[in-house]
């Protein structure tokens, strides 16, 4: 492939940002953007789509899955697999969330390096 | 000899007003300092505590959030929104529609997709019928309880029949609670079984800028009433009752923001119908009735979770909130007064229940007298002009004093306000508070005191302009 | 004049504290502001070493120097959502030595706080192994606590067995956490608890014996089942729900015989417990309860059958016509209730005190499944 892949990571804890970007961008080679609320995910991922969205579901004002329905609604965001960051560990919520129609689901706190082979598995993505 | 007389009269009354503020300030510097160490242990305390980890555990308990509504349609879907938002692994959001004359009912079926359920749940506490219930298709945590109105306490009640959590928190419709504040507010019921309620901390959040249900920048009110009441509640939560936690508990707990153990709040009774400080009797109830069966009976108070509240920034408004208020406390006082001085209730009957009869009931009526007596010995000239001065300037720096240490204290600990013009703004109105506001709420709570007197128990409406935003798109 | 003086003595010391309060206000508040400013492109570029190293990236670049509250900030943020694998690479970092030792030093403190503090940083820094467990034993239950929150990512049959010992701990904080973290531990935690189900005092063993419900293993069912006819009604139910977690033909029939249990508690434990195991032959049975006198007995019942899909609901819907009126009102209210069968609504209503504890579990044993 001659471009990276282009990740759009929507989280408000900005370590996470940080950490996950960087591990993104040095292990799996990805091209990363962040954005720090569901709102301003929406507008970055409207502007320019990206080949995955990594979504945290506990966050102010739009949640995750406020977001996910939001992006399922516009015919430029509608394709984009959608992983959805938790760290709800509860068998309830995930059930609750699978349902939503989400790509899948990766449970906080992770291993920073597995994190992009994980993202890869769940997409069926070559490394 | 008459002029003797009342000269004699007016100097003791006034050295009786004397000996009343050594004793209310010493009162105030004690909690002060109990303030002062109960903040620096719950600093402690929760130094990079996990509250995450809470998040996942299997042990937590459930806590069913209790929102009345009534003719809410124009902000119960966003209340609701922010409600489903707050941080807790086990989260049930009970909203009751106290028999609304609009549509409140049909903007929560169509935004949350309701669908009815048959009820099924026991009748522990009085209210007016319950028409239906309804769960959520999108949010399963949601439950929508249509019931008959009868008011905010009744609104409640039904809630509490309903709800299945372990605790529950009652949450007015124009408080924005932040989204960790129930993680934080759990505290004391998971280090302490006596603990039957807890409250947190309220701020005034007009002029702050609001978003979706939630405080995005913090500023301080640019309002005069609206300043004054910041420093006003800034003074009362965060020395006032966190103060009480090591000297007796706390006899109040906000109606807007608190956590109880359902199953103590069951056995009182629920929230009682017939006064108009349901949240104040509440907690007395538990407190007493707990003491009395030997049970839990222990009232918290948690500086760092926080809810925002848009207070009134008209006078007529204020005033009939003040007054509502002082009918509430001395209803409570009454209804209590078994209470008063009694051994066998320790820290509450001799401590706290006399302060707040002291203080707190009686304070508004020696100031008054003061403000009377005072003048008049004057012109008697059985009071010093200069000893008055005097006086008046030691009373009002006094007020400062505690309005700027508890500054101090939000300054070394919370900062909410990062701004150096809002910690200017804030100071101005610590300042400012003592003069004419103070006066003006002696003058209601007076008024309160009068009409509860006089038998009046109306509520006093309260214009609400919410927090209601355009969605975006 | 004496008063005079005395006035003027208070109105001058209040002046002179109200100038100390306000300089301390607008000093501490430059004084942050200003160190903020300074402090805040180390911070930026230490957190942005701490996220390549936490990747894996094998250059070990130097650090910033920051004060250590800053030092431990950055660590703290950039390790929140990061597992026990990830932290571990930050043990090559020598800024992680520097604050593991410092941890360790305050670990030793007399003061409560300081020792707090030690093994909070601990756990941020995933390191302790020396010099948390002493601290299980700490006078303070906030320390015991702490430690005990610790335990949960360093699992040794040892530190199970104290915190098996911890469940009756004097302290509500210290039992939550005990409990929370043998859960959390899982199988490591299963010696522990079976060895722990000899206990003698019955609300110990009642939490032994539910901390055993949630961490499903089938060996904790032979040590649980030797207390089904424990004289005390708590006991029996936190059987039940050890039953009713690990399922089984035993299962069923010592739940089926908890069915007629003395104690409300237990039989509505067995019967949601029946219902979560989806055993459809116990229908006849859980129908008898719907005409039990405990409320929150009908009730469980009632879900019970509804979730037992054809079965249940022909119990239900014979029950309609019953002469116990109990028994009929509590099956018109379950068949009623939309959405019946998909499983995921939790029903609304509890009793009280044990009644609200069983809901919660039947709502999570519903959604195990």
């Amino acid at each position: 492939m001659d471009h990276p892949r282009r990740i759009l990571l929507i989280d408000d804890d900005q370590g996470i940002r940080e950490v996950a970007r960087t591990v993104l961008e040095m292990v799996g080679g990805y091209d990363v953007e962040t954005a720090a609320s569901g709102l301003e995910g929406l507008g970055k991922a409207r502007t320019s789509p990206p080949d995955a969205i990594l979504l945290d579901v506990m966050m102010p004002g739009l949640d995750g899955p406020e977001t996910f329905a939001l992006l399922q609604e516009h015919p430029e965001t509608c394709n984009v697999p959608v992983i959805l960051l938790t760290a709800k560990t509860q068998p309830a919520d995930r059930s609750r969330f699978a349902s939503l129609g989400v790509a899948g689901m990766l449970a906080k706190p992770f291993d920073p390096m597995a994190l992009s082979d994980q993202i890869a598995g769940t997409l069926g993505w070559q490394p | 000899m008459i002029s003797d007389l009342v000269t004699t009269v007016l100097a003791g009354f006034a050295w009786a007003v004397f000996a009343y503020f050594i004793v209310v300030n010493g009162c105030q510097t004690a909690l002060l300092v109990s303030a002062t160490a109960a903040m620096r242990r719950h600093r402690h305390r929760t130094w990079e505590e996990d509250r995450v980890g809470l998040l996942g555990s299997a042990v937590t308990p459930t806590i069913s959030a209790l929102a009345p509504a009534y003719n809410e349609e124009a902000n119960v879907a966003e209340s609701v929104h922010a409600l489903l938002m707050l941080q807790y692994p086990a989260l049930e959001v009970v909203l009751i529609n106290d028999g609304s004359a609009d549509s409140t009912l049909d903007v929560l079926i169509r935004t949350f997709e309701l669908y009815p359920i048959h009820p099924i749940f026991r009748n522990q506490v009085q209210s007016q019928p319950i028409r239906g219930l309804y769960r959520s298709k999108v949010h399963p945590q949601l439950l929508v309880v249509d019931k008959e109105n009868g008011g905010k306490a009744d609104a409640l009640n039904a809630g509490l029949n309903c709800a299945t959590g372990e605790l529950v928190c009652a949450i007015d419709a124009d408080t924005l609670i932040e989204p960790d504040a129930l993680l934080r507010i759990v505290r004391p019921f998971l280090t302490d079984e006596n603990v039957v309620a807890a409250g947190g901390t309220i701020r005034v959040a007009n002029g702050s800028q609001v978003a979706n249900g939630r405080v995005l920048d913090a500023r301080v009110p640019r309002g005069l009433l609206a300043g004054c009441q910041a420093v006003e509640y800034l003074r009362s939560f965060l020395f006032g009752r966190l103060g009480w936690n090591n000297l007796g508990g706390n006899l109040i707990i906000s109606g807007a923001f608190g956590l109880f153990r359902r199953a103590s709040v069951l056995d009182v009774g629920g929230y009682v119908h017939d006064t108009v400080g349901e949240d104040m009797e509440l907690i007395a109830d538990l407190r007493r009735q707990g003491q009395d069966r030997g049970t839990a009976s222990r009232v918290d108070f948690v500086p760092d979770p926080v809810a925002w509240t848009e207070v009134p920034e008209s006078l007529r408004v204020l005033g009939r909130q003040r007054d509502r208020w002082h009918r509430g406390l001395t209803d409570v006082l009454r209804r209590h007064r078994g209470v008063l001085l009694n051994p066998r209730y320790r820290a509450l009957g001799l401590v706290v229940y006399p302060y707040y009869v002291v203080v707190e009931l009686l304070g508004p009526v020696v100031e008054a007298l003061g403000v009377i007596a005072v003048p008049l010995g004057l012109m008697l000239g059985a009071v010093d002009l200069t000893f008055a001065l005097l006086f008046l300037a030691v009373a009002y720096g006094w007020g400062v004093l505690l309005n700027v240490t508890v500054m101090v204290l939000e300054e070394l600990t919370y900062r909410r306000y990062h701004r150096w013009s809002d910690l200017l703004l804030l100071l101005f109105w610590s300042v400012v508070e003592g003069i004419g506001y103070r006066q003006l709420t002696v003058y209601w709570r007076l008024l309160g005191l009068w009409r509860y007197a006089r038998g009046s128990k109306d509520w006093g409406v309260m214009s609400r302009r919410g927090f209601g935003t355009p969605t975006p798109a | 004049m004496q008063l005079y003086d005395l006035l003027a003595c208070v109105l001058l010391a209040e002046g002179g504290i109200l100038g100390g309060g306000l300089s301390l206000i607008l000093g501490h508040a430059a004084f942050q502001q200003l160190r903020a400013a300074r402090l805040r492109p180390g911070m930026r570029a230490n957190m942005q070493t701490l996220a390549r190293v936490l990747a894996g990236a094998p250059d070990r670049p130097a650090l910033a120097r920051l004060p250590l509250d800053k030092a431990i900030e950055v660590v703290a943020e950039a390790t929140r959502s990061v597992d026990d694998a990830g932290r571990a690479r930050l043990a090559e970092l020598p800024v992680y030595a520097a604050l593991t030792e410092r941890a360790a030093r305050w670990c030793t403190s007399t003061r409560w706080h300081r020792r707090l503090k030690g093994v909070r940083l601990l756990v941020i820094l995933g390191a302790g192994q020396d010099a948390v467990p002493p601290l299980l034993e700490d006078p303070r239950a906030e320390v015991r606590s702490a430690a005990a929150a610790w335990a949960a990512n360093q699992p040794s049959p040892q530190i199970a067995t104290r915190l098996v010992r911890m469940l009756s701990d004097e302290a509500l904080a210290c039992r939550l956490t005990a409990h929370r973290t043998l859960v959390r531990m899982g199988l490591h935690a299963v010696p522990a608890i079976i060895s722990h189900m000899t206990e003698e005092s019955p609300a110990s063993l009642a939490t032994a014996l539910l901390v055993a419900s949630r961490v499903h293993d089938s060996s904790l069912m032979g040590p649980a089942l030797a207390h089904r006819n424990h004289s005390d009604p708590e006991v029996r139910a936190a059987v039940a729900q050890v039953i009713a977690s690990g399922g089984g033909t035993d299962g069923v029939e010592g739940l089926e015989g908890f069915l007629t249990d003395p104690a409300p508690a237990v039989r509505a434990t067995a019967a949601a417990g029946l219902g979560g195991l989806g055993h459809w032959p116990s229908s006849p049975l859980l129908a008898e309860l719907l005409g039990d006198p405990a409320w929150e007995v009908r009730r469980a019942a009632g879900l019970a059958l509804d979730r037992l899909g054809g079965p249940g609901q022909l119990y239900l819907q014979r029950a309609l016509h019953s002469t116990d009126r109990f028994a009929q009102d509590m099956a018109r209210q379950v068949l009623d209730r939309g959405g019946t069968g998909t499983g995921t609504e939790s029903g609304t209503g509890t009793g009280t005190g044990t009644g609200t504890t069983l809901a919660v579990f039947a709502t999570n044993g519903k959604e195990r499944r």
